[in-house]
């Protein structure tokens, strides 16, 4: 094994804590979003990332946000 | 029935697979019968662990599985919201590990760590079997059901539901009942912050210090790295213990510590800004980013927590039973039923859920048959938790335990006085052992800290330091464990402010238009306001309570929480009976049924007892009495405090009151179309979606 593939093996792990992390609290993924407006509405201009992720945490902690004790 | 061949294909050996569920479920109650039987030594907290656990395996393999296979069907094949709706955004196919961590740590908060501190007061039996039984039996089972429902129905909220498969009226009244919870929830966690906080500048300065932290963390994620919550997550991490440690050198200096010492009601003052603040600010600014530290602290904290237990394996030495069964203890009043039960809601079984159920991860969720370990395995890690929060509050020898979580009404202000009262209960306790504790955790006093989650930071650092740092590092690991439930009942506060707020726009946008618009600022204002001062008040009561406020409020919060609970088993009960599954409707139908009796019965106590301690009439009828004849306990010092007692003990009796009356409400409506289908033979069509094939296969 070469420094390159540890270097890639780390990296892998690290996105894969990345994942897990931003899946526990619950943060969308932009590039998939993105991916998901290309695909089925090709019409539509994809938002910024960083409005993206304004308009996320405006919804997530809107009406709906739910809290527990 | 619908065949599993992947299944059938794994349990090629199913002599073995037998033998290991035997010997699970044989390990589950010989544990069991360990912790019922033993008297006269203490037991090891091992034995709470393997008895929870196995009992846990045991109902996760064969209940949930008969909840899922006889009554609902769940199948693999059957496309849920987050592909039929699939966004990118909201509904998003998510691996089944993943959304059991994020439904995890939506559940979890301070409710299975506070309540089964405060149970313990009566043994560590009762609790035990509360929160393992419960939680299998009632739990889980309402968390698992209506997370099936939802995901039915294109993840709507437990509101929708209830209006759609019972009425209008019903819907309307779960509503109510969600915005009453709502208060009184941030008011009872806001008081455990403030018992916490009060007279100890480190506790103060490391909390106060997690503000400037967030409003960094926000700044940083929005105008340096949009979305970048992992980085921002370990730079606020890093900051915060800092702040921590930097908090023994301001509780040490002389200069600063004073700045950093207040009184239980400046406290609280403090909290209402800030709530009200969270409210009207951006939410990138302030509520986001302390919302992930939270959710990081939480989950890593209790993951310490529960390797901690493994490895120290400590001894209980609270005894299985206390005389305090017959309601007469210091911490909480009334007898082991109904109050036990009503002292630990969540962790047993908690209404709060079906909202989360209801909310986010049934329009994540990429496969039916993931719903038994996210909404039924989901409820069992929250169990597991209040367990291990029951061992930590019990491992405290008892005279300890009582010293910090008995109000001062009941063993007085001075450290002497109140060993002697502690130890005439049967729990020998001298001065210096409670002072010396206080001086290992470096707070000038544990005395009356009501509220259990100081003795749960005592009982936590006895686990830490034994495997860190030795009794050295003990202060460090109360104030980390405070700073951790600190953190996270913060974020509910400011998070369930927002709420509130929404939902009051909501209502009274009916009413006047412009009020419900979230970007006019002088309504953002005046409905922050009025929710701020709806949950400030029953904060400032607690805390200016002579009683103890936790006395009074904790109560009424376990009742509201447990009357949520009722309400959405009675969805559950009514979209079961209208599925024509009448013959499985016991499954819900009969935690509903203990719950109604639970809640009716406590409520009644605490309107109508005839001892002051419980009931609320009582109460104000003897503070009147006392008044007029001119002779004030000293307890109550002044006129104003004893008129204000009067009101506020008349104002929860009609709370309860009205909590008791919108149960039965819903209840009685549901009934309506129970006996439709019972009686009638109607069928009735639910609103559940027609089935659709899914054409995702894996999920990574």
């Amino acid at each position: 094994m070469n420094q390159f593939s540890i270097l890639r093996k780390i990296n892998g792990v690290a996105a894969a804590i990345r994942k897990i992390g931003r899946g526990i609290s619950n943060l969308p993924d932009y590039d998939s979003y993105v991916e998901h407006i290309r695909q089925h509405h090709p019409e539509v201009v994809p938002p910024t990332e960083a409005e993206f992720f304004n308009d996320f945490l405006n919804k997530k902690y809107g009406a709906s946000a739910k809290r527990c004790c | 029935m619908e065949t599993q061949p992947s299944t059938i294909k794994k349990r090629s050996n199913p002599i073995t697979k037998t033998m290991i569920w035997i010997a699970i479920a044989l390990a589950g109650g010989l544990s069991l019968s360990v912790i019922a039987l033993q008297r006269d030594e203490h037991i090891n907290a091992i034995w709470f662990v393997v008895a929870s656990l196995a009992t846990y395996a045991v109902a996760y393999r064969f209940y949930s599985r008969f909840i899922s296979n006889k009554i609902f069907g769940l199948d693999k094949k059957r496309a849920t919201p987050a592909e039929r709706y699939s966004d990118g955004k909201d509904y998003v196919p998510t691996n089944k590990w993943v959304l059991y961590g994020h439904h995890f740590a939506a559940i979890a908060g301070a409710g299975p760590l506070v309540g089964p501190t405060l149970a313990a007061q009566m043994g560590y039996l009762p609790g035990t079997i509360w929160i393992i039984a419960g939680a299998v039996l009632a739990g889980c089972v309402q968390d698992f059901v209506i997370l099936i429902i939802s995901m039915r129905r294109k993840g709507k909220s437990i509101g929708e539901i209830a209006r759609e498969e019972i009425g209008p009226v019903g819907g309307y009244l779960a509503l109510i009942g969600v915005f009453a919870i709502m208060i009184i929830l941030i008011a009872v966690l806001g008081l455990v912050v403030v018992n916490a906080l009060k007279a100890s500048p480190w506790g103060m300065f490391t909390i106060a210090m997690t503000i400037p932290i967030a409003l960094f963390m926000g700044i940083y994620m929005k105008f340096f790295r949009p979305g970048r919550v992992g980085e921002a997550s370990i730079i606020g991490f890093v900051l915060l213990l800092i702040a921590l440690l930097s908090g023994q050198w301001v509780a040490d200096s002389a200069t600063l510590a004073p700045m950093f010492t207040f009184g239980g009601k400046t406290i609280a003052i403090m909290m209402i800004v800030y709530g009200f603040l969270a409210s009207v600010l951006p939410v990138w600014l302030l509520l986001a980013p302390r919302d992930y530290l939270s959710t990081f602290l939480k989950v890593g904290v209790i993951a310490m927590l529960a390797i901690g237990i493994f490895i120290v394996m400590p001894e209980i030495k609270m005894p299985a039973l206390t005389k305090f069964v017959d309601g007469t203890g210091p911490v909480f009043s009334g007898n082991l039923f109904p109050f036990l039960f009503i002292t630990i809601a969540c962790g047993a079984v908690s209404g709060f859920h079906s909202l989360i159920s209801s909310g986010t991860t049934p329009k994540l969720i990429a496969n039916e048959r993931h719903a038994n370990m996210i909404g039924y395995g989901g409820m069992l890690t929250e169990s597991f938790v209040a367990v291990m929060a029951l061992v930590a509050a019990t491992l405290l020898s008892p005279g300890v335990y009582f010293a910090i979580n008995s109000p001062a009404a009941a063993i007085g202000p001075e450290v002497s006085a109140a060993a002697t009262t502690i130890s005439s209960w049967g729990f020998s306790v001298s001065a210096d052992e409670i002072n010396t504790i206080a001086q290992q955790v470096d707070e000038d006093s544990i005395l009356s800290r009501t509220g259990g989650a100081p003795s749960l930071a005592v009982g936590m650092a006895h686990i830490f330091s034994k495997i860190v740092g030795g009794p050295e590092l003990m202060a460090f690991w109360y104030h980390f464990a405070i700073l951790f439930e600190a953190v996270f009942i913060l974020t509910t506060i400011d998070a369930g402010t927002r709420v509130g707020r929404f939902m009051l726009q909501d209502l009274l946008g009916n009413i006047w238009k412009p009020l419900g618009r979230t970007d006019w600022m002088p309504a953002v204002y005046i409905t922050s306001a009025l929710v701020v001062a709806g949950w400030g008040y029953f904060l400032v009561v607690g805390v200016t309570d002579p009683l103890g406020g936790i006395n009074t409020l904790w109560p009424l919060f376990g009742i509201t929480n447990q009357m949520l609970a009722a309400i959405a088993l009675i969805v559950a009960t009514t979209v079961i009976i209208k599925m024509g599954k009448t013959k499985y409707c016991w499954v819900t139908l009969a935690p509903l049924a203990w719950l109604m009796i639970v809640t009716v019965t406590a409520g009644w106590q605490k309107i109508f007892s005839a001892l002051p301690k419980i009931g609320f009439l009582k109460q104000a009828e003897v503070t009147q009495q006392a008044l007029d004849a001119g002779k004030l306990p000293p307890t109550i010092p002044t006129v104003e405090a004893a008129k204000q007692i009067i009101f506020n003990n008349q104002l929860n009796a009609v709370l309860t009151g009205i909590f008791m009356l919108l149960i039965l409400g819903v209840l009685i409506d549901a009934m309506r179309i129970w006996g439709k289908v019972w009686f009638k033979k109607q069928e009735l069509p639910t609103s559940e979606e027609p089935f659709k094939e899914t054409t995702i296969s894996e999920v990574s």
